[in-house]
């Protein structure tokens, strides 16, 4: 049989529907599992008006289930004559067992009665129209909301519920909506309820106009909107995080192509560009040296009656927003950049002055945060940062600073780009340093001022930089040094075992650069060959002190010693630990033939002594006790 | 339905459509307020289980928004079309699209849709779920389900439209300029603008809001009100002393326009604003409750 269940709902946030389409049907698999009931596959898709979820060859009941029942301890079953007791006859009447099927089992529990039952499947339409429901208001939406007087909670208004296994409806209620066998098609071009049936579905969908794959609707605006930009001569300003937002705005895509005034070209095109991404959900055109044309697109939410008129509405909001945005731009240009500075972000500079005594980025730091007092910047904080490198580009500013103002808040988000001088991420570095030890550290998920996200941050650049710092230097604080060690790890993590992380965390003593030289070297190193032998030192060494020893005799013990005396300890990883694979032989030899804890102690200390010291050498790459499994 | 020729005919054709939905036609408050949310009739009756079906007309006033009458798209003070429907129907959605048509708007021709808005103003206690509508990528209207009010969740939820009227009237008319906006056509024929009725008034208030209003009376003004609504809360007069707290919020939006207002104080203003608005809130609540939430008990009989 075929499930299909159609939640149709007012207009989902983007959100909603991602969380719904990927909780639905992992959870609907376990579920099902656990209900004993098959399938081949499920699927879940999602528009602003319907969440889909779609069974595929699902069983039409229940598998049976055979299993035992545990009674009453036998002496309170059945009486001194052997007859079955009230409480005996009680248990097998309630489960309706015949006396001659039950039987005595003995468990560490005593010998209680017993019996085999045997569940009958229950036909999936039961089994659905009990599960469904609870499985719709489980989806776990970061916001709900009341809507009715049951006060059922979901994303928004749940207002029809379609739900056909194979041609039957699997009956249940929520919020006051009966499950039925009709749908409808896009809200304005076929809004009319009709019944539809497994085989009549997905096309009722297609001819009334709703695309239930956002795949699919954003394949559809894709190719339109690359044919647009190409149209007048342009490229699309390809924009994912946009594409998805549109493509989850509307259940039938349509881009039209606008245009605006070519005079607001002026206006640097940043502040043009995030208008129409943030306001206006616009795409924008740029021509073949990325500058911005006088164009854009919108996706309109169904084919128009009049694409001119509605890219011409379009177009006169757009004119209006960047009528404003030139406006604020021009009031700002009044000023001077350092007219906006109420107050010089001291804390900020004296922690780019402690990274760096440069006169630059101590400019960019006394800088970098006026812009947040432009008009520019209150109307559209995503241009933090850009205003102040365009303001300061105008006032004259030096290259370097004005570069660093632009890329104080690289990298924005996980995967971006990291800032491209040195005084940029230096820059960088010192906004991060501040925010972390300034604002309090996040408990639970909840994290307001983005400590975990510049925590993340300070690591990529410190890497990407190849800056040599140690943390415990700048940071005094061992509770933030511990949150910011720990974000270091989970970068760490990201694409190494957790075995070499961990093994090099204590060697790098704080210095992220040095952490990941060691990651680096002994990712690309046998060490399970070698690390059994190191443990065993570290483990010997941990327990004895090293003092005053008497000379080593032996010669597997004078060829170790020898050995280890030559190597040097350094930061060039990949050749100690070379060097250090080269004791392995030596040290099995010489656990092989010597007894470390001889009944001589001053050559028992010399031993103990000769291990330390090949331990110091070993821990300086990594810990290996910690990569043996 | 033919397209409003005028602005009035715009307001003329929500408040009928409203009224054969079963709305009360209501005024605006005549008190100083920066939204229709603000008047009693939304802020204080979605509160309890009363039910409340209402559609007014709201002059609003945000002093930061003045352009001096040369800004063709923004207003320091400017009207808004607010309903509030009290318990939210099934069908909200169907009766705003409803209401688009009624006064000519078609939804494709102008691309209406629904995007994801959560409204909230923390200075309210309020908070609700729901969407800005736009035609043509333009913010016509707020369409929220009321879920709590003065910090207290609402018993029934209410459903709020607030249509942006001179938006709206400037799509009917195919405008660019809100001022050239056609008010009225008298019955000789002469059109009365926007701009007729209101480009003085912005050019003057926006230099009394930016330049002239006096920052030490605003600021004094301020304490009085609030001193005021306090004496009258514990007097149990919540109406009264709920005006008093919109004229504080009004004297706080004039002291920001003047550039007047601290960082550092803004909290403690905002904070002053909300302790009345949520004690106004509650005080309201009870004082239905006292009465036997009067209206409850007629729309059951």
């Amino acid at each position: 049989m075929n499930l299909i269940l159609e939640i149709g709902c007012e207009e989902l946030p983007a959100s909603a529907i991602q969380v719904a389409t990927e909780f639905l049907p992992k959870q609907l698999s376990e579920e099902l599992k656990s209900a004993r009931l098959d399938f081949e596959a499920i699927e879940s898709f999602g528009t602003p008006r319907r969440l889909l979820l779609l069974v595929l060859n699902l069983s039409a009941s229940q598998k049976d289930l055979d299993s035992e029942v545990l009674g009453p301890k036998v002496e309170i079953a059945f009486n001194a004559t052997g007859q079955l007791t009230p409480a005996g006859l009680g248990f097998l009447k309630a489960r309706n067992i015949s006396p001659e099927s039950a039987y005595q089992k003995t468990s560490d529990k005593g010998t209680v009665l017993a019996a085999k039952i045997h569940e009958k499947g229950r036909p999936a339409l039961a089994v659905l129209s009990e599960l469904l429901p609870k499985l719709i208001l489980q989806i776990p939406f970061a916001k709900t909301m009341r809507w009715e007087k049951s006060k059922t909670r979901f994303a928004r208004p749940i207002r029809w519920l379609l739900c056909l296994l194979d041609n039957q409806v699997v009956p249940f209620e929520i919020a006051g909506v009966t499950s039925s066998n009709k749908t409808c098609g896009h809200r304005f071009m076929s809004p009319d309820f009709q019944t539809v049936t497994q085989e009549t579905y997905f096309d009722f969908l297609k001819q009334n106009n709703v695309i239930f794959d956002r795949e699919k609707r954003k394949a559809l605006i894709l190719e339109k909107a690359h044919e647009l930009a190409k149209s007048v001569g342009g490229h699309l300003n390809e924009d994912a995080e946009l594409l998805n937002t549109v493509a989850n705005l509307v259940e039938y895509p349509w881009p039209i192509l606008g245009n605006f005034d070519a005079d607001y070209l002026k206006i640097p095109q940043e502040i043009l560009i995030c208008e129409m991404r943030e306001h206006q959900k616009y795409f924008s055109i740029l021509d073949s040296n990325q500058n911005l044309l006088p164009y854009f697109i919108i996706v309109a939410g169904a084919q128009p009656i009049a694409e001119k008129q509605l890219a011409a509405g379009n177009a006169r909001v757009l004119k209006a927003r960047f009528a404003d945005g030139a406006f604020y731009y021009e009031e700002d240009l009044k000023k001077k950049l350092t007219d906006f500075i109420t107050e010089p972000p001291q804390k900020l500079i004296d922690w780019a002055l402690k990274l760096d005594n440069n006169p630059n980025l101590k400019r960019a730091a006394y800088l970098c945060k006026a812009d947040l007092n432009t008009g520019v910047v209150g109307q559209f904080p995503e241009l933090q940062g850009i205003m102040g490198s365009i303001y300061a580009h105008k006032n004259g500013e030096n290259a370097e600073v004005v570069q660093a103002l632009r890329e104080q808040y690289w990298p924005r988000f996980s995967g971006d780009k990291t800032p491209s001088t040195k005084i940029s991420a230096l820059l960088s570095l010192a906004d991060r340093l501040h925010t972390l030890t300034y604002r309090k550290l996040p408990k639970g998920s909840a994290d307001p001022y983005g400590l975990r996200r510049a925590a993340i941050g300070l690591t990529r650049i410190i890497l990407d930089k190849k800056f040599k710092l140690n943390l415990q230097d700048l940071i005094s604080n061992a509770e933030v040094l511990d949150f910011v060690m720990t974000r270091a790890k989970g970068v760490f993590l990201e694409s190494t075992p957790v075995l070499v992380v961990e093994a090099t965390q204590t060697a790098a003593n704080y210095d992220l650069c040095a952490w990941q030289a060691r990651i680096g070297a002994l990712e690309k190193f046998d060490y399970a060959a070698v690390s059994a032998v190191f443990k065993r030192v570290s483990n010997i060494v941990a327990k004895n002190p090293t003092s005053q020893g008497g000379t080593l005799k032996e010669p597997s013990e004078i060829a170790l010693l020898k050995a280890v005396g030559s190597i040097q300890v350094s930061e060039d990883f990949a050749h100690m630990l070379s060097q250090l694979a080269n004791l392995k032989p030596l040290l099995d030899t010489f656990f092989a033939e010597v007894m470390v804890m001889t009944d001589d102690l001053e050559l028992r200390q010399a031993r103990l002594n000769l291990l330390a010291e090949v331990q110091h050498k070993a821990a300086h790459v990594a810990d290996f006790s910690k990569l043996t499994l | 339905m033919s397209k409003a020729q005028t602005f009035q005919e715009v307001i003329l054709r929500l408040q009928q459509f409203w009224s054969d939905k079963g709305c009360i036609i209501a005024q605006p408050t005549d008190v100083e307020v920066g939204a229709g949310t603000l008047n009693k009739h939304t802020f204080l009756r979605v509160l309890g289980p009363e039910p409340w079906n209402v559609a007014y007309v709201e002059s609003c006033r945000r002093p930061t928004d003045g352009r001096y009458g040369e800004n063709p798209n923004r207003l320091q003070h400017y009207y808004q079309f607010q309903v509030i429907l009290k318990p939210a129907p099934n069908n909200p959605q169907e009766l705003y699209l409803e209401s688009l048509r009624a006064i000519g708007l078609d939804p494709i021709e102008h691309d209406i849709r629904f995007v994801e808005d959560d409204w909230e103003h923390p200075g309210l206690g309020a908070a609700g779920l729901g969407w800005e509508v736009w035609a043509q990528g333009m913010e016509v209207t707020q369409f929220t389900y009321f879920q709590q009010c003065g910090g207290l969740e609402l018993d029934e939820v209410a459903c709020e439209l607030t249509y942006g009227l001179e938006r709206l009237a400037m799509y009917v008319q195919d405008v660019d300029n809100l001022y050239d906006l056609v008010w009225a056509i008298l019955p000789s024929g002469q059109k009365v603008t926007y701009g007729d009725i209101h480009k003085q008034d912005e050019f003057e208030w926006s230099h009394h809001n930016f330049t002239h209003a006096n920052i030490e009376m605003l600021a004094r003004h301020f304490k009085d009100y609030e001193a005021q609504a306090k004496v009258l809360l514990e007097q149990k007069l919540v109406l009264p002393a709920y005006e008093y707290a919109l004229k504080c919020s009004h004297l706080f939006n004039l002291l920001d326009a003047r550039g007047a207002v601290q960082a550092i104080d803004r909290p403690l203003y905002i904070g002053q604003i909300r302790d009345l608005a949520k004690q106004c809130a509650s005080s309201y609540l009870e004082s239905r409750q006292e009465l036997g939430f009067p209206m409850l008990v007629s729309a059951a009989s």
